[in-house]
């Protein structure tokens, strides 16, 4: 059996079905991220594991054992809050050994472990300060120490960092990763942030409206969305129909039963591609916005609106032409569920 | 957690809900069904609640106390209601001070308050006096000790009442006109009358009913202005329940539970009309 | 600009009612401490001499200490039960939460001498002291303003959150609620308790309908000497209300406290909160009337 298991969750407040059925895996040592709209269940899927909420029907496992009835605070799970949740009348030093002192341990140990970890998060100097005299990003590492020195079988974090500015949020996103590593320790992370998920973990879990969609590491996920959800969710898709793409293309044959299909939008070409397997159609560019390192064109082929990213070292924007033909290769065309 | 299990904290609150049961509940039942109890056999009857309502003593204190209250009330109202849009136009600064020392005003109450108005406006109050070597006869038609000085006197504590609910309110939307003004342009009577007044109104009309409940549930300050002189629902039933010679501890129950129920009735459906109308509003 | 014009009609709004609000309070001042006032604006001369004679007054020695006796002796009881209650249910029964905050309007609908007729009905002639029932009497009254106070300083430390995060490091929910809890509401609750101390020490309606001339706190010598000599009188208040005053002074400093530290914390002031301190107090003076 796996570290963590889930099975079978459901969960409703009333008649709102707040989680559908929800079955999942997780390895020792993963870094698992949960991504998905808000309002979809997110949250409440953490809060379950965590002990925080009550659910209708369903089994959960941790380590071998089945948790379900276990009270949160012994099940030794930690817990990361988007709001920090440190404790304004306590020190950081008090803040991180309060785990400590309610299991007893001696003092000259608990200093030892609560040093290690201000160390692992950066803050030695900061031990004495009061919660409201650090910064977002300092509070949020504290809570990360918090819950890292009880060596909790799991960390489970809600959002960390969607309260930081982007510098900030793409540090300790960094930080975070390379501590899970380190000390090898099962991390599930809630986000709807879908570039914070891509960065940070082993696997996505991409859930709607209280179902998990799709789960897949961050590279089959960007290159074979299951979905519509999904290829809409997570970013640069063109999605068409089969009629749409036979429109463009009349030589195009569709794959059996699928009737919808992901095209992202920097495996469109503006230049020719040799070879087999290639569609070509002449299209007209409508608009176009530079966002850094790419060029985004916004193309009309027919009655058809294209997104295409162009890399801006690859073309000069003077040389976009008004009317071309774009180019898209056969293995970029994903068939997707709608 | 999978199941809620009977949730064993309820114990925790069993001296709180013992508290409220010996002192709150079981009297105020007691106090009900005594009301329903001849005061000669102890047979169940409705004779209290016959002669209360038809003792024009009786209906006359409950006319005086909602006379004086509606007074109080209305009149304290608009001057709250001026008070509190003149504050919000002072620094911010002053007016957080300000409420603090409004809230001292608010509990100026009772006792004091009454013999400090003795001492300004009674038989031999220092401003009458003046008044009289001025030869002024304004306040020669004033009596202190009567309704019309109980009706000034609570004035006094009803304004900040008045103040601690509206002005609040009055801020918030102080806020909004300024930026609405600003984007639109709007004359500030248009405002009022189209955004302004609409948008305080249930504020306005929940604040007067709680300043109307103030006025009739008083007691220490109409008592210590007026002992027994003017005839008052709270004065009546207090002499009724305690009073050595008069006492009559079942009819003051009859008139304190008709009390209690006029009240009750006139705050439930004011908080529905006002919920109602806070829903059309938004 | 609009603003500055209206300024001018503002400030004499402002002057007129603030005449009105201190006139009582001056007039009191200046009749404690004159021999003789009549006939004048001003009284014609300066005595502390009814001061003297109240601190000579055994009576009024004893009233202040009946009536410290009965606040604290009440004061200790709400706050033991009330705190532990208000925090059980905010946290874990919603519904019972829900019901009350209707509470607020309880004092409007049974006024102390309503709730004293029932207290007398139930208790007059038992074997529970007076002293009791008006303890109780009092604990009723204090309710909605107690359930209030505490109520909205667990709400702006955020506990269930902080409840939450406790529970996931190990801590029975106890040893939350003292470790945790209770240090953080320190402040709130030291306002609350602070305006209802104010409260109860002024409290009249209930002592004397329920005990009347048997137990003589402030206010009903207050109202005796009334009777006899104004200016003595005159001198209790203002003894009366400079202990209110230095109370209502030390609610500023520290409410100001609060907010500069959380106003470095936030960068901006937090009004909803200041309009729930303000939205307070009035449950609390209908108690006094
Ligand atoms: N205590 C509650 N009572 C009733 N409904 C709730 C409760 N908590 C959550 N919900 C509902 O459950 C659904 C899922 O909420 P959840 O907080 O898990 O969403 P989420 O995916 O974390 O969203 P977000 O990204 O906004 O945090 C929402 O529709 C919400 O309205
Ligand atoms: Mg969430």
């Amino acid at each position: 059996m796996s570290f963590i298991a889930i099975d079978e969750l459901k969960l409703s407040y009333g008649d709102n079905n707040v989680l559908k059925n929800i079955s999942l895996n997780i390895e020792e040592g993963e870094l698992v991220t949960l991504l998905g709209p808000s309002g979809c269940g997110k949250s409440t899927l953490l809060r379950v594991l965590a002990g925080l909420e009550v659910f209708q029907e369903g089994e959960l496992y941790l380590d071998g054992e089945e948790i379900s009835n276990l009270p949160s605070k012994d099940r030794n799970v930690g817990f990361v809050f988007q709001s920090y949740a440190l404790f304004p009348n306590m020190t950081v030093y008090e803040n991180i050994a309060f785990g400590l002192t309610i299991k007893k341990l001696p003092k000259t140990e608990i200093n030892q472990k609560v040093m290690a970890v201000l160390r692992l998060v950066n803050l030695e100097d900061k031990a004495d300060y009061y919660p409201d005299q650090l910064s977002g990003g300092q509070q949020q590492r504290i809570s990360l120490a918090r819950s890292l020195v009880t060596e909790p079988k799991v960390l489970l974090l809600d959002e960390p960092l969607s309260a930081l500015d982007a510098k900030i949020r793409k540090q300790l996103q960094m930080d975070i990763r390379k501590l899970q590593k380190q000390l090898g320790i099962t991390m599930i992370f809630v986000t709807h942030d879908q570039e914070e998920a891509m960065i940070l973990s082993d696997r996505v879990i991409v859930m709607n409206e209280g179902k998990i969609v799709q789960q897949a590491t961050p590279q089959e996920l960007y290159a074979q969305p299951k979905t519509h959800f999904v290829a809409s969710f997570i970013g640069n898709y063109n999605i068409l129909t089969s009629e749409q793409l036979k429109q463009l293309h009349p030589a195009f044959t569709g794959k059996s039963g699928k009737h919808s299909y992901a095209i992202r939008s920097e495996t469109i070409q503006i230049k020719p591609i040799h070879g087999e397997n290639v569609l070509s159609f002449p299209a007209h560019l409508d608009d176009y916005t530079v966002l850094g390192s790419t060029i985004r064109c916004y193309y009309t082929a027919g009655t058809l609106k294209l997104t295409v990213d162009v890399l801006n070292s690859e073309i000069n924007i003077s040389e976009l032409a008004k009317t071309t033909d774009l180019y898209i290769h056969h293995d970029h065309i994903v068939p997707i569920d709608m | 957690m999978k199941r809620i299990q009977w949730n064993r904290k309820i114990l925790l609150l069993i001296p709180f809900f013992l508290i409220a049961a010996m002192f709150l509940i079981i009297p105020m039942v007691m106090m009900v069904t005594s009301s329903f109890t001849s005061e000669a056999t102890g047979a169940f009857t409705l004779d209290n609640y016959k002669e209360v309502l038809t003792n024009p003593f009786y209906t006359q204190a409950f006319m005086n106390s909602g006379l004086i209250s509606i007074f109080s009330s209305v009149t304290g109202l608009v001057l709250a209601i001026l008070v509190s849009y003149a504050m919000t136009n002072l620094p911010d600064k002053v007016q957080d001070k300000l409420t603090v020392y409004i809230n001292v005003a608010a509990n100026f109450a009772g006792v004091p308050l009454a013999f400090a108005f003795i001492i300004l406006l009674g038989n031999s109050g220092v401003f009458r006096l003046f008044l009289d070597n001025l030869e002024w006869p304004l306040l020669n038609n004033f009596d202190l000790y009567s309704w019309q000085g109980l009706a000034i006197t609570y004035l006094y504590f009803q304004i900040p009442l008045g103040i601690l609910f509206i002005y609040p309110s009055l801020k918030k939307i102080r806020k909004e006109w300024k930026e609405a003004a600003f984007m639109l342009g709007a004359t500030n009577w248009i405002y009022w009358r189209k955004v302004g007044l609409p948008s305080i109104m249930p504020s306005i009309a929940g604040t007067f009913v709680i300043m109307f409940a103030n006025g009739m549930g008083t007691y220490e300050t109409a008592y210590a202005l007026t002992g027994s002189n003017v005839n008052l629902v709270t004065i009546r039933i207090a002499a009724l329940v305690s009073g050595d010679i008069y006492a009559r501890p079942i009819i003051g129950s009859t008139l304190a539970v008709l009390f209690a129920v006029i009240m009750i009735v006139i705050l439930f459906v004011s908080q529905m009309l006002l919920k109602r109308v806070r829903r059309d509003l938004a | 600009m609009r603003t500055k014009k209206r300024h001018y009609s503002t400030y004499i709004i402002m002057a007129l009612f603030g005449f009105y609000m201190v006139f009582p309070f001056v007039s009191t001042g200046l009749y404690a401490t004159s021999t003789e006032w009549s006939n004048s604006i001003l009284p014609r001369d300066f005595t502390v001499q009814w001061f003297a004679e109240l601190m000579k007054d055994p009576a009024f020695i004893s009233a202040v200490m009946r009536s410290i006796v009965l606040t604290f002796t009440t004061l200790a009881v709400v706050l033991v039960i009330m705190v532990p209650t208000v925090f059980i249910v905010y946290m874990y029964f919603p519904r019972v939460d829900q019901f009350m905050k209707g509470l607020v309007l309880m004092p409007y609908a049974i006024p102390g001498v309503i709730l004293a007729t029932g207290l007398l009905r139930m208790y007059s002639g038992s074997l529970i002291p007076m002293f009791a029932v008006l303890v109780g009497g009092l604990f009723i009254g204090s309710l909605p303003f107690m359930y209030q106070g505490v109520r909205n300083s667990l709400e702006s430390i955020q506990t269930k959150n902080l409840m939450e995060a406790a529970d996931l490091l190990g801590a029975s929910k106890f040893i939350a609620f003292v470790k945790i809890i209770l240090p953080n509401i320190k402040l709130g609750l030291l306002i609350t308790t602070l305006l209802i101390f104010s409260s109860f020490f002024g409290e009249f309606v209930l002592t004397n309908l329920l005990i009347g001339g048997n137990y003589e706190t402030i206010r009903i010598y207050m109202l005796r000497r009334m009777n006899e000599n104004g200016h003595l009188a005159s001198a209790v208040m203002v003894a009366y209300f400079i202990l209110l005053i230095l109370i209502s002074l030390l609610i500023t400093y520290m409410t100001s406290n609060k907010r500069r530290k959380n106003l470095r914390k936030k960068g901006e002031p937090l009004t909803e909160m200041d309009e729930a301190e303000v939205l307070l107090p009035p449950t609390e003076d209908s108690l006094t009337n």
